[in-house]
């Protein structure tokens, strides 16, 4: 049995001895040939590394043209990456903080999660540092934080749009929803339902599911019983991706229409035939014939052979591009000059889209709907919040 | 109506099916060593992944070769883990034993995403989506090779504890690893064999369930509470326990998401395993007194 | 085990602890960056929330993986009360009596439970608690989570919030020694080491189970203020069910049933990973390796190894001195 007190004078030696082992940062002032630097904070380990991998590489390539142009008014660009374990408050506001104090970055790219760039929002205040997210809840540019831009389209327009397709176009009156029991799939339904309502639909049935449910008989059998005439999902990749290929097994007619998930490479691939007639909002597609997400490719390509660009690494990629940007109109270059600079934004063109800056922070305001045929996302309309 | 009912019902047992396969491991260790192994479901994952990642896109091993080899590759590295974790740990608190699981699931998850990538991968299996019609109802023809196969693994569990020699020496290590090695049997290989069994258990687990979804390193996260959930329900260390308790959980939550609410259906399904124990506290077929120090 | 010359009373064990804390927080926001100082914040929210679960698991040999939960109802239940206009100190208060309650209400029917079906019920616990905490939106705004909570104005301030997290965790600390040497604390061991015997003598063993659950749910619910004013921020996410294994490993990593053991192993659980991050994806693996190595190396827990050093010195000074504790200990 262990007694608690024998140890007491051992705590406070640990305690003591703990100091030392921590090295504290180095503060030192950046001088002109000193390299600037940007953070990512993104999920680089466990279920969810897979976005942050593609933030790594959207960001590395904007990041390298500039430098072999030899960087901004003489200084390289230097990339530090920080893993916040996607949806995790704790260790996204560790990562955010060590970007900041430590690595002493002007600007940000990411937290990807809605639940990591929340608990951030006061410290990006406070070490006065500019984010630039994907994340796409309403929530995250309701904050009135003048230090969080986001590169992608708010679902509050989104799904807003979504909607309006479904209803008006595609003249679906018995409407069923699904989503990710996530801050992503609730805020994204929360809008769908307002966005009903405000056209007096009410949704017949809603069912909720979770990254871990990997059967949806039960739910589209519900669904089906239902009569819907078509779904709206709102939902990751790979959830998209079994809901549609569960449908195609179970042979329902119902139309199913979602976020940009139900548009990317790991639904379909694991839609497989299932993709087809899937619709969804977004932002982008690989297939696009336009030329700048044609020379885009082939610059991935070139960058990372025998891969191909998603929406991922294109938006983080755009993000970068729009850091360098402010970086350009900035002086000095710091996080209050990048800040200022990203607001002055009011039309650049990136691969996705062209951003403009909007009081509460958003740079995206069009975005597309696709239509799976034979397996590849087809934009079937462009829309544009304006 | 009676047809959903029906269709429900078979999903159920399914999906159910996939967690008694993850729960007989749990059970086999339980029974052998007395260890409850929380990495278990992340052998489900490795199993899935070295099939899947390297033995199918990588090799191209037809299906068969590749099924055997898995097996056995997983079987190496099931010793291996009775070897490097479990013999350091044999008398070391319960507890601790325990915690080392955790660290080896943390570990195994980590090193899936660094050697196959996070990207999920799929896996077409030998039916891929065939679907067969039962009693008028469409059920993925993978799910009654579950069912099957584990039928199959139950009766060999059962024969190989109950009927041989080889059982009957697990069995007398798992009450008391000292007195066997004093009658002569060879615990430390005896030990090891229990650990390959059930790793090969595990990956054989995986193998089946993948063409049912996809490959990923957390595959193995909710596959884990959901057997442990399902051993407890049935009884920890009965065979049939797990079984049942595993069938029992899948049309839980397969009936309770369509019945009740899918949105509270973890709450629905938990829910009713706290009232089970509330009266029957050694699960369903569970003696009382299981527990050991 | 009695006390022996190096045990010291509890009015010097008082002195050192606070002497500790005084040091800490004089030498650590010198010492340290910003961003250490937070990690060191997080680590003492962690030690609260795992000299709790010492109570119930340590000194009771209850298997509860509820922790989690008990954090989380305490965070929302300050958070919530405070933003019902009650001030700091009533919500708090609220909060760590809303979370014991609930510990108690998870204590009383798991009674007949044991091991296994214990640790499975309180995860089930565990689960239920985060889905309620998503799918109750009217209530903690779903998955999305509260911001901007007010709190005592410290939110991210992490060279202050460290006086006030010292503060509360020495308390919490001298606390928990008072409880186990006093007359509850042998009471508790009795439990632990031989509940029939225990039963025998007159312990009311339901009485002081539900007792651990309820003292061990209290420190859940006081760490999730502790978070709640160093964040300014709740969702979900802080509080699910995966996390409550990191604090049954910082319990088993420190050492079962050692105060110092919580200490200990909070902070290699913390500290480690975030000192490991030079190794970019690597880390977690790494980590987790480490954990088996030291789990490995010592089952007792790192305050096994403390002690044992300790032990071992002495010895060499005081060769009358000799005694079969580290057998006891490893029994235990």
């Amino acid at each position: 049995m262990l007694h608690p007190l024998r140890f007491s004078r051992r705590s406070l030696i640990k305690g003591i001895a703990l100091a030392p082992l921590a090295t504290p940062a180095i503060l030192s002032r950046a001088r002109a040939a000193d390299p600037i630097r940007i953070g990512i904070s993104g999920p680089m380990t466990g279920q969810f590394a897979q976005n942050g991998q593609w933030m790594k590489s959207g960001v590395a390539i904007a990041v390298k043209q500039v430098n072999d142009k030899g960087g901004i008014k003489g200084r390289m660009i230097e990339v530090r990456i920080a893993d916040d374990l996607g949806p995790n408050p704790t260790a996204a506001a560790n990562a955010v903080t060590k970007l900041a104090t430590q690595d002493e970055v002007v600007a940000l790219v990411g937290p990807h999660y809605t639940p990591g760039i929340l608990p951030n929002v006061p410290l990006l205040a406070k070490y006065k540092i500019p984010c630039l997210t994907g994340a796409t809840g309403p929530v995250v540019t309701q904050q009135g934080s003048p230090w969080v831009f986001r590169v992608r389209l708010n679902d509050a327009i989104g799904a807003d749009l979504l909607v309006k397709y479904v209803t008006e176009d595609l003249q679906w009156k018995k409407i069923g929803l699904g989503y990710v029991n996530t801050a992503f799939g609730q805020s994204g339904i929360a809008v769908v339902k307002a966005s009903l309502t405000k056209r007096n639909v009410e949704p017949v049935l809603v069912q909720a599911h979770t990254d871990a449910t990997k059967d949806y008989t039960s739910q589209i059998l519900a669904f089906q019983q239902a009569g819907v005439d078509g779904i709206i999902v709102w939902t990751d990749d790979q959830p998209a991706g079994l809901i549609a290929k569960q449908s195609k097994t179970l042979g329902v007619k119902f139309g199913i229409a979602g976020n940009t998930a139900f548009s990317q490479p790991i639904f379909l691939g694991l839609a497989g035939e299932g993709a087809d007639g899937c619709m969804a909002i977004g932002e982008f597609v690989k297939d696009n014939p336009d030329e700048r997400v044609q020379s885009w490719k082939k610059l991935y390509a070139a960058a990372y052979p025998g891969d191909e660009p998603e929406l991922y690494a294109t938006v983080y990629h755009d993000a970068a591009k729009l850091i360098i940007a402010a970086m350009q109109q900035a002086d000095p270059i710091t996080g209050e000059g990048i800040q200022r600079a990203l607001t002055a934004i009011r039309d650049f063109q990136g691969i996705v889209t062209r951003y403009g800056w909007t009081d509460n922070g958003d740079m995206t305001h069009s975005g597309i709907i696709t239509k799976v045929t034979r397996g590849k996302p087809e934009i079937v309309k462009v829309i544009s919040s304006s | 109506m009676l047809q959903t009912f029906v269709q429900i019902v078979l999903v159920g047992l399914a999906v159910g099916a996939a967690y008694s396969l993850v729960a007989l491991g749990y059970t086999l260790i339980w029974n052998a060593v007395s260890l409850v192994n929380f990495a278990q479901g992340d052998l489900v994952m490795l199993g899935a992944f070295v099939s899947v990642g390297w033995l199918a896109n990588r090799l191209g091993m037809p299906l068969w070769l590749n099924l055997i080899t898995m097996l056995v590759i997983l079987g190496i590295f099931g010793a291996a883990l009775a070897w490097g974790i479990y013999h350091p740990l044999r008398n070391a608190p319960q507890l601790s034993a325990i915690v080392a699981t955790l660290g080896l699931s943390m570990a195994l998850q980590n090193i899936a995403v660094i050697i196959w990538g996070p990207q999920p991968l799929n896996f077409a299996g030998p039916l891929g989506t065939t679907s067969v019609h039962l009693f008028g109802s469409t059920i993925y023809a993978q799910y009654l090779v579950i069912l099957a196969a584990l039928a199959v693994m139950m009766a060999i569990q059962h024969a190989l504890f109950q009927h041989t020699a080889l059982g009957r020496a697990m069995r007398a290590t798992a009450q008391d690893a000292e007195a066997a090695r004093l009658m002569g049997i060879p615990t430390a290989r005896i030990i090891a064999f229990i650990f390959a069994y059930a790793t090969m258990l595990a990956a054989l687990a995986g193998w089946l369930i993948a063409p049912l979804s996809y490959v990923s390193s957390d595959m193995g996260v909710n596959l884990s509470l959901r057997a442990f959930a399902a051993t407890i329900l049935g009884g920890f260390g009965s065979i049939p326990g797990a079984l049942v308790g595993g069938l029992i959980f899948g049309v839980i939550e397969s009936a309770g998401s369509f019945y009740i609410s899918s949105e509270y259906i973890d709450v629905i399904a938990f829910g009713v395993l706290i009232a089970v124990l509330m009266f029957r506290p050694q699960g369903i077929f569970g003696e009382l007194e299981l527990e050991r120090p | 085990m009695t006390a022996d010359g190096s045990m010291l009373t509890m009015r010097t064990l008082a002195i050192v602890v606070i002497g500790a804390a005084i040091l800490c927080g004089l030498i650590l926001p010198r010492s340290l960056s910003l961003y250490y100082l937070q990690v060191a914040d997080v680590t003492l929210i962690n030690i609260l929330l795992v000299l709790g679960l010492n109570f119930i698991l340590g000194f009771g040999g209850q298997m509860s993986l509820a922790q989690c939960a008990f954090f989380g109802i305490g965070a929302y239940g300050f958070t919530l009360l405070q933003a019902a206009g009650l001030p700091v100190p009533v919500a708090a208060v609220g909060a760590i009596a809303l979370s014991a309650m609930v510990g108690m209400a998870l204590g009383w029917p798991t009674l007949r439970l044991k091991g296994h079906y214990l640790a499975l019920c309180t995860l089930a616990f565990a689960l239920i608690v985060e889905r309620l905490l998503v799918n109750w939106e009217g209530l903690t705004n779903g998955a999305n989570g509260i911001t901007a909570i007010p709190g005592i104005g410290l939110a991210g301030e992490n060279d202050k919030m460290l006086w006030v997290l010292l503060a509360i965790v020495a308390c919490a600390y001298l606390l928990q020694v008072w409880i186990a040497n006093g007359p509850l604390g042998l009471r508790i061991r009795a439990l632990r080491d031989d509940p029939l015997a225990a039963q025998a003598i007159g312990v009311d063993i339901s009485r002081l189970k539900i007792m651990l659950f309820v003292i061990s749910a209290a420190y859940g619910g006081l760490a999730g203020i502790c978070y709640v004013l160093l964040r300014g921020y709740i969702s979900p996410d802080v509080f699910s069910w995966q996390s409550t294994f990191s604090y049954l490993a910082m319990a088993v990593v420190g050492g079962l049933g050692s105060s110092l053991g919580a200490v200990l192993g909070a902070i290699l659980y913390t500290f480690v990973p975030e000192l490991l991050r030079f190794m970019q994806e690597y880390y977690f693996a790494v980590f987790g390796v480490m954990v088996i190595l030291v789990i490995t190396f010592f089952p007792a827990g790192l305050s096994g190894l403390v002690l044992s050093a300790f032990r071992s010195l002495r010895r060499r000074g005081q060769s009358y001195a000799r005694s079969d504790v580290t057998h006891h200990e490893r029994a235990a």
